[in-house]
């Protein structure tokens, strides 16, 4: 829950509550000049009810583009009417109109409703579009599913090992997979998904240019994408996003991180509908695969040597041999 | 924290080598005591291990090297194990240790491993209110001579956060292994050295 809200914190901050301000702002400035144009008669109920679902409509529709499901759709529709009821009072109380017409859009009433509408319109997608890109993304406390429809709160503890005696092997094949909850594979019918302190990270706003990956390695993780994936394709992925990862080493992905612009169309195949199952699933990139890509300078770490590195050698130091 | 027995004029410490599974702790103190088998200085060494050979309970190598200020220092070369099921086991054997080899697996699918393990690490010290970086510990990049293996820069931007000695090792065939024993061995010196002078022992 902590998580949850700092998340959204961090999706709507000072940067955006400047945005909607400015915003508003223009949209007050606006309010004059509107008045000045020709009336419509709008007064009939059938034309009001209209307005109001071609209005919900337009929300939706602005919040489907950044959110691309169903949770962001609604959110964004209800976001959409507080800031246009809001835009509206501040409208309707810079002009002297009854807030009690906030409900009508008959006569000049209905200008100024339009008004408030693109006010909101802008709103949703200028402040509020990380916020809804944001929404039903997976979060820090993981579940498992299985088959897609089933949910099952998956136990955080990870469990003890059980001991396999076997010849040992310098190479060893990974990780075992009861250690951190996180290598449930799909063909296990469960999916992949980060260790249970997996906290999610944003996207670095200061960090340009993407690398390329092949489509192969986003398959390990999504075997069923293969459908509207080919694993020649090269994927680019934006630095911003792996950057902030780099210190855990293994990088976790979502998959709207991934594909943020959707998925490349592939010929015959409806793409962006088969893309919808896949969308709050995770994609894990080893190391080996970015690192190369990954300007130096992102490396760079300043060390501090600990005090018992700066103690002075003392006189039979040279002595310490281990030759036989 | 090493111990000073002031009658027989003896300072003991005790170096832990940590480190994920299989990663080569009980290679490296195998490697030391096997090649020291015609010199004086290493003792017979205890190793509690399971028939796959991997460690159940710690390996022990006691060392004696040189004089001090007239006191001879004899070392306990202890492992623990890797595997994630014994962290008590590890917790007890990193008891009053006063030096640490980290030993990293090189390999890249065992990143991870050697991340959580150096945590695992910090949190066990942390146990018992000591910061790794008040430790003096180096770390050991071994099986060098696998070929899928993470480049030693990457290793050692993941890994040495404080920019302590480092070498990379193969530790089957012995290379970096004393490399490794004999540096961390001059820091635990000056460090007992130093408190000792200051009265902390």
């Amino acid at each position: 829950m902590v998580t949850t809200r700092q998340h959204c914190i961090q999706t709507f901050g000072i940067p955006q509550v400047f945005t909607l301000g400015a915003v508003l702002i223009a949209g007050a400035c606006l309010v004059w000049p509107v008045r000045l144009l020709p009336l419509r008669a709008l007064n009939s109920p059938t034309v009001d009810v209209m307005l109001w679902v071609v209005e919900a409509v337009l929300y939706l529709a602005i919040a489907l583009l950044f959110s691309r499901n169903a949770n962001g759709a609604f959110v964004g529709v209800a976001l959409g009417f507080i800031v246009r009821l809001a835009a509206n009072a501040l409208i309707f109380l810079l002009v002297s109109i009854p807030l009690a017409d906030l409900f009508v859009f008959g006569g000049e009433r209905g200008l100024l409703h339009a008004l408030a509408i693109v006010i909101a319109m802008l709103a949703l997608a200028l402040s509020f579009h990380h916020l809804l890109a944001n929404i039903g993304l997976p979060q820090a406390e993981p579940s498992v599913k299985n088959g897609g429809k089933t949910r099952v709160a998956f136990d955080t503890h990870p469990k003890p090992a059980s001991i396999r005696q076997q010849a040992p092997s310098r190479t060893s094949p990974g990780r075992p997979s009861e250690e951190a909850g996180e290598t449930m594979s799909s063909e296990q019918g469960t999916y992949l998904h980060p260790p249970a302190d997996f906290n999610p990270i944003l996207p670095r706003e200061d960090v340009a240019g993407t690398l390329t990956i092949q489509a192969s390695l986003i398959l390990e993780s999504v075997p069923e994408a293969k459908s509207i994936l080919a694993p020649n394709y090269g994927i680019s992925i934006r630095l911003a996003c792996i950057v902030p990862q780099l210190p855990r080493g293994t990088v976790w992905l979502s998959w709207r991180q991934v594909f943020e612009n959707g998925v490349p169309p592939m010929e015959k195949v409806d793409t962006a509908r088969l893309e919808q199952q896949f969308i709050n699933r995770w994609i894990r990139l080893s190391p080996r695969h970015y690192i190369t890509q990954v300007p130096a300078i992102y490396f760079e770490k300043q060390k501090t040597k600990p005090a018992w590195m700066k103690l002075p050698a003392f006189e039979q130091e040279a002595e310490i041999t281990f030759e036989s | 924290m090493a111990s000073i027995n002031y009658a027989t004029k003896e300072i003991n410490c005790k170096l832990v080598y940590y480190g994920p599974g299989m990663c080569g702790k009980t290679t490296n103190l195998q490697i030391i005591h096997r090649q020291s088998s015609g010199g004086n200085y290493c003792g017979e060494m205890v190793s509690l291990a399971t028939p796959g050979e991997r460690t159940l309970y710690f390996d022990f190598l006691p060392m004696q090297l040189m004089e001090v200020r007239g006191f001879k220092v004899k070392f306990g070369l202890y492992t623990v194990p890797g595997q994630v099921l014994y962290n008590a086991t590890r917790k007890l054997v990193l008891r009053g240790a006063d030096g640490v080899v980290f030993v990293a697996d090189s390999q890249w699918d065992l990143i991870q491993e050697n991340i959580d393990s150096l945590q695992n690490l910090r949190d066990n010290l942390a146990s018992y209110d000591i910061k790794l970086e008040d430790l003096p510990y180096v770390i050991q990049y071994n099986k060098r001579d696998l070929t899928d293996v993470a480049p030693v820069w990457y290793l050692d931007y993941l890994l040495n956060t404080s920019g302590v000695p480092a070498y990379g090792a193969i530790a089957l065939e012995g290379a970096g292994v004393y490399e490794t024993l004999s540096d961390l061995c001059r820091y635990v010196i000056r460090d007992v050295v130093n408190r000792f002078e200051a009265g902390t022992i």
